[in-house]
């Protein structure tokens, strides 16, 4: 295991910011983020696949024209290993009424299986892609400061922002103390026990350090008046707009969610 | 040499106790031996106060009472008392000690916010959380990455700093947030030589400005030449107070309590074999040539 931090991750996906000016990078973060909730149960709004196919198709006409696509599509990893899983399960495993479209022996493929899996792949992509899109073309300073100055709480702001920075940190370290026991000649490589007896040698000092580091950051926040009662302000200034827009797109959620539940 | 006494500091000209230990003792809540007993110091301002001893002698838990998170954040039973800027650590307000010290740590990464993506903005967040103006912010921010020589990677991510750089970083967020007390616990500790020099020149510079500094360190080689005194501390006790020169002009006692420069060592053994030297520790490498080249046998002929 290498030290590499740059490696694509969950975590990086949520400290993903792609650095542009495209139309979508200049709507407000809170409009972004407004917009991922209908958009999201609205692929669960209908029991076929055409809505959530017809989202797909219109995010993809935006990706390719803010040229988001290479980006956003890493993100779509996320939910490889699931879809894979569903196409087995619906597809192949799950037994149906209907005539399966291919038979070999024991194993029969079933159009309904296949596309119940491909509709529930679907809603999971424009789910993921939506909300890729939107943390991807803001910075995460810029929407904390966004956050906080619509009044939420600044230690929530610092849960989201340090979220996304604490996980490639601690990979970091892991590595870090993965690279020390090989140094010492422990073997980390081959067979499945010897890969747990790895995992919990690492476990313990990767706790530990942690917990240290805990410590001396919650003193080194204090010390920079994370606990301080006031107002805060931010460096990065967020021009407050987009409030009509942000309310239409919530209210457009709850029909939606209304839809979902029904359907 | 002192123990459990009022400081006699022989470097005080006319300035004021910034802090004042009067018998003060600590056991944290998760320890069953107290971290310090019965210390009884001033600390003064614009000066910087070298604290040393062997592992586990209390000088960190010292800077964290200095610093106020002892006892406030880090709770233990107080015994006897100490005043940091007036307040008593054990009853101020959580923050009215905190807000005013600035602290830097031993591990260069631990002590960074983990939340910020730029070297500005990890600079900025201690401003943005005292409610400043953003113009204000950005003329601090840029003034304090400037001063510790960091305005040109104000766009780096703070994680690609060096450990040295990340030190700096530390001590230009103290210094943006115009702390008139720096507490600096054992910065170099884990830093390579470049990293070691860097803070070393920061730390300097500081005092040619009179900032008044508070320095925890095991390693005393850097730092003699620039400290006003040096505080040793032994088994939670304060052991020996006064100027690093008089202190070290008999190295012999506190073998095994203090890591002895080796222009120091050099020097005392020089004296032990006769040469006359004079009853002044050297406090650098420069010091000792120059007393060397004063005893008429050095200069490299020998």
């Amino acid at each position: 295991m290498g030290t590499d931090t740059t490696t694509w991750s969950p975590a990086r996906v949520a400290a993903l910011y792609d650095v542009g000016n495209t139309w979508l990078h200049r709507v407000h973060p809170l409009t972004k983020l407004a917009a991922v909730l209908p958009l999201s149960v609205a692929g669960f709004a209908g029991d076929t696949v055409r809505v959530p196919a017809a989202l797909l198709l219109a995010a993809a006409m935006i990706l390719v024209v803010t040229r988001l696509g290479s980006v956003v599509l890493k993100s779509l990893r996320l939910i490889a290993p699931m879809t894979f899983a569903l196409f087995v399960i619906h597809g192949v495993v799950r037994p149906y009424e209907s005539e399966p479209i291919a038979s070999w022996g024991p194993i029969s493929i079933n159009a309904e299986g296949l596309a119940l899996a491909g509709t529930t792949a679907a809603r999971l992509a424009v789910f993921v892609i939506a909300v890729t899109a939107a943390m991807t073309t803001v910075h995460p300073k810029v929407f904390a400061t966004a956050l906080i100055q619509r009044g939420v709480s600044h230690k929530l702001a610092y849960a989201y922002l340090a979220g996304a920075e604490l996980l490639p940190e601690m990979r970091l370290r892991a590595a870090q103390i993965l690279d020390a026991q090989q140094s010492r000649g422990f073997d980390t490589k081959g067979s499945l026990p010897r890969r747990f007896r790895t995992l919990f040698a690492l476990l313990k000092p990767l706790l530990v350090s942690s917990l240290i580091g805990v410590e001396m950051r919650t003193l080194a926040l204090e010390s920079r008046g994370f606990a301080r009662p006031g107002r805060r302000t931010s460096a990065v200034e967020v021009e407050d707009r987009g409030r009509l827009l942000q309310r239409v797109f919530l209210l457009a959620a709850i029909p939606l969610v209304v839809l979902a539940i029904l359907w | 040499m002192v123990s459990g006494a009022r400081s006699p500091d022989s470097t005080r000209s006319g300035t004021e106790a910034f802090a004042t230990f009067e018998a003060f003792g600590i056991t944290y809540d998760t320890a069953s031996e107290p971290s310090l007993t019965g210390v009884t110091l001033d600390l003064y301002s614009d000066r910087l106060t070298l604290v040393t001893g062997p592992s586990g002698s209390g000088k960190s838990t010292l800077a964290r009472v200095v610093a106020g998170f002892v006892p406030r954040l880090l709770h233990g039973t107080v015994e006897g008392s100490a005043h940091v800027l007036g307040h008593d650590v054990e009853s101020a307000a959580p923050h009215a000690i905190i807000e005013s010290i600035g602290m830097v740590f031993d591990n260069p990464f631990d002590q960074l916010t983990a939340a910020t993506r730029t070297v500005f903005d990890e600079a900025a967040y201690a401003l943005e959380n005292e409610g400043l103006a953003p113009a204000e912010i950005i003329s601090r921010v840029l003034g304090a990455l400037e001063s510790v020589g960091l305005a040109e990677m104000a766009g780096h991510h703070p994680r690609r700093l060096s450990g040295g750089q990340s030190q700096r970083l530390a001590i230009a967020c103290a210094l943006a947030q115009q702390k008139p007390i720096l507490v600096l616990d054992d910065p170099t500790s884990q830093l390579d030589p470049t990293g070691t020099e860097e803070v070393v020149s920061m730390v300097k510079k500081l005092r040619t400005e009179h900032t008044t500094v508070v320095l925890v360190a095991q390693d005393l080689s850097h730092w003699l030449a620039i400290a006003d005194r040096l505080v040793i501390l032994d088994e939670g006790r304060v052991t020996a107070d006064g100027s690093p020169a008089s202190l070290l002009a008999d190295p012999e006692p506190l073998t095994g309590k203090v890591l002895i420069p080796r222009y120091v060592a050099i020097w005392a053994e020089l004296r032990g074999r006769g040469m006359e030297l004079g009853d002044r520790a050297p406090l650098g490498t420069d010091e000792l040539v120059e007393s060397l080249r004063a005893s008429g046998r050095g200069g490299g002929s020998e």
